[in-house]
């Protein structure tokens, strides 16, 4: 768990780093005071001042865990980036199905899209039976619609069908 | 005074009109659900509903919208009594003597005098919103850009100190957000900054994306990792077992009184919120009360006090959103874009150029009050049923709502993804305990900062003192800075009583 905490302090000192630089592309002071690279330049140096403290607190927090508690502590699975074995596969499921609904809800449509991500989660990450996945998949997508494209007129993506 | 009440009437004319009547019940219901579901944040039911509302009259929106957030603060009790799952970070606290009463039987009572006591705070909270608003709005008209600027900074730092573990990550987030307000057009100079050459990023990161994204599919991805639903107290809900015994009332009354009060002083300062308020309260009144052995094994003022906290500090929250146009918490930074959206500026002026809006919302927060306080007697059973749906179905929902609601802000499928996006970072924000209201509000307020700022150093030409040397500023310039040394001062106490420290962790 320390390896995240320290990867995430690493990645705000290269976020510090990165807008140090760009800001120094930018114009410091403009003619009457601060300019375009002035707030950019300082929120920078912030962030690489507060990833040492980051790394600081991590360090201290690994001492006083590994001084706590044991490595096989069963509390141990559920902090963090870490989860029981029994839910991984619903969660990888369902980060999949985020992921594709977010790339096909334009190009499929409403009505599809929704209705195959409703399916793969009902099935595979809510672990409905084939039936109940099947009546989510067809009823969800129905009740998007008449609700938002047409009781709340929001315009959605209609697909390569048409609807 | 006479005009305030002038103004409030005309507002309940505002607010009584049947549309808006509806659009309050609409939004208290929504608020009751959003906050019983445990995973399904405020923040998340009001980002995720905004863009939905676009077709909307403004003023039946944003009540709608504010229906959920104080809705939201009654509904999170539900499942912190009967399943020891906080439905609200608010309600974390009720968790440790509510979830007792259930299983000693009293999960009526628990809820009962939970709803009593939001209502008192509530409408508490509201006459001082009546009354203080236009007061601070005339105090508001002499802010000037230092002014703002260290109000800002104000809710920057104590947003960090009491928002998560650490300061330093709160921080974090906060200025992450703000290095990401910077990205667009300047708005000084008007010449695009760290855009890379690219079109789509000139407008910047629109700040709602980022919240559906870091609250919405960011949440959801850390639930999902224990999806095991939590067996729930089976007891009788009914209505006749909810009201408190004349033993339980005489117990709780002085609870009630002290929480409110508590809730709102803490929720009146920009970024401390109703969950620093809950947690205030409930450890006031264990200090306060004869019986403190009693706390943690089901007393009834350990859940009389941390309710009406949260919910005085709730409507608190809502007069610097309204007077000066600071929010000072994740959902009210949410509705302050609610706001700009339909061009309503909070801020000193919204009371003078759309009184009908504002005094209209504030009168639907009395409305609202009344209703939920019914609802939370009668309908209990109903929304506690609820609780069983499975937390993957619930789950799958949050993310349905949060494309369609991405993709309708502006029908930009980049949008979308740009939504994923945050919901990944969200993931591991949330993960790795980065406060994402901070992000949000960094975000939100990252423009207004940057100009105040400039424009103070401008008129001062570059001299900081400034910041110090006005009266208004230099006290909240102080105020803010020593909000920075708060994680110092509660080091201090948790090492002078250790025997007590074990009693604030809260079950998670």
């Amino acid at each position: 768990m320390r390896l995240a905490e320290y990867a995430a302090a690493l990645l705000v000192a290269t976020l510090g780093l990165a807008a140090i630089y760009l800001s120094r592309q930018l114009p410091y002071s403009a003619e009457y005071g601060p300019g375009a690279g002035f707030l950019p330049f300082w929120l920078g140096i912030a962030l690489v001042l507060l990833s040492a403290l980051l790394f600081r607190e991590a360090k201290s927090q690994a001492a006083s865990e590994g001084a706590a508690t044991g490595p096989n502590d069963p509390d141990h699975a559920n902090t963090n980036l870490s989860m029981g074995k029994s839910s991984r596969q619903p969660w990888l499921v369902f980060l999949g199905s985020i992921l594709a609904l977010a790339f096909l809800f334009q190009p499929l449509g409403l009505l599809l899209s929704t209705a195959l991500f409703m399916l793969v989660t009902m099935r595979w990450a809510a672990q409905r039976t084939w039936f109940s996945s099947i009546l989510f998949a067809v009823v969800t997508p129905i009740a998007l619609y008449i609700g938002f494209s047409r009781l709340l007129v929001v315009p959605l993506p209609s697909g390569p069908l048409g609807f | 005074m006479i005009e305030t009440l002038e103004s409030l009437f005309r507002g309940f004319a505002v607010a009584l009109t049947p549309t808006n009547l509806l659009f309050a019940l609409i939004g208290v219901t929504a608020g009751q659900i959003i906050g019983a579901l445990p995973g399904i944040g405020t923040v998340v039911g009001v980002s995720l509903l905004l863009p939905l509302t676009f077709n909307m009259d403004p003023t039946g929106a944003i009540i709608m919208l504010s229906g959920i957030y104080y809705g939201a603060q009654y509904g999170g009790t539900i499942s912190s009594v009967l399943i020891n799952m906080p439905g609200e970070a608010a309600t974390v606290v009720t968790t440790l003597d509510g979830y007792q009463m259930a299983r000693q039987g009293r999960a009526a009572k628990a809820l009962g005098i939970a709803a009593i006591g939001s209502f008192v705070a509530g409408t508490f909270g509201v006459v001082m919103v009546t009354l203080l608003s236009p007061v601070l709005t005339t105090f508001a008209l002499r802010f000037g850009p230092p002014e703002y600027f260290a109000l800002i900074l104000l809710g920057f730092t104590s947003l960090s100190a009491f928002s998560g573990t650490s300061l330093a990550k709160g921080l974090v987030s906060v200025i992450i957000g703000l290095l990401l307000s910077t990205v667009g057009l300047d708005i000084m100079s008007g010449r695009p900054r760290f855009t890379f050459g690219e079109d789509w990023l000139l407008d910047g990161f629109s700040f709602l994306v980022a919240a559906i994204g870091l609250f919405g599919i960011g949440e959801i991805l850390d639930g999902m990792m224990n999806p095991a639903d939590h067996p729930m107290i089976r007891t009788s809900l009914s209505w006749r077992n909810s009201l408190p015994s004349s033993a339980e009332w005489i117990r709780s009354r002085g609870a009630m009184v002290r929480g409110t009060l508590v809730g709102f002083f803490v929720g009146v300062l920009p970024g401390a919120g109703s969950t620093l308020a809950s947690f205030i309260a409930y450890s006031a009144e264990r200090s306060a009360s004869k019986h403190p052995e009693e706390f943690g094994k089901g007393a009834i003022e350990g859940v009389a006090a941390p309710e009406s906290a949260n919910n005085s500090a709730s409507a608190a929250a809502m007069i610097p959103l309204l007077t000066l146009g600071i929010p000072g918490s994740g959902t009210t930074a949410v509705l302050l874009g609610g706001f700009l959206l339909w061009g309503l500026r909070p801020g000193p002026l919204l009371f003078t150029e759309h009184p009908d809006f504002a005094w209209g919302l504030i009168a639907s927060m009395y409305i609202g009050n009344l209703m939920l306080v019914v609802l939370n007697i009668f309908a209990i059973p109903l929304f506690a049923s609820m609780l069983r749906v499975p937390y993957a179905i619930q789950a799958s929902f949050v993310v349905l709502f949060a494309i369609i609601g991405a993709y309708s802000l502006d029908n930009n499928p980049s949008d979308v993804l740009i939504m994923t996006a945050f919901g990944l970072i969200g993931f591991f924000m949330k993960r790795l305990d980065y406060p994402a209201a901070g992000l949000v509000l960094g975000l939100v307020l990252g423009p207004l900062a940057e100009k105040s700022l400039r424009q103070s150093l401008t008129l001062s030409r570059g001299d900081w003192s400034i910041f110090f040397t006005r009266p208004i500023s230099g006290v909240l310039m102080v105020v803010a800075v020593s909000a920075l040394l708060w994680p110092l001062v509660m080091w201090a106490i948790v090492r002078r009583r250790p025997d007590k420290a074990g009693a604030a962790d809260v079950p998670q």
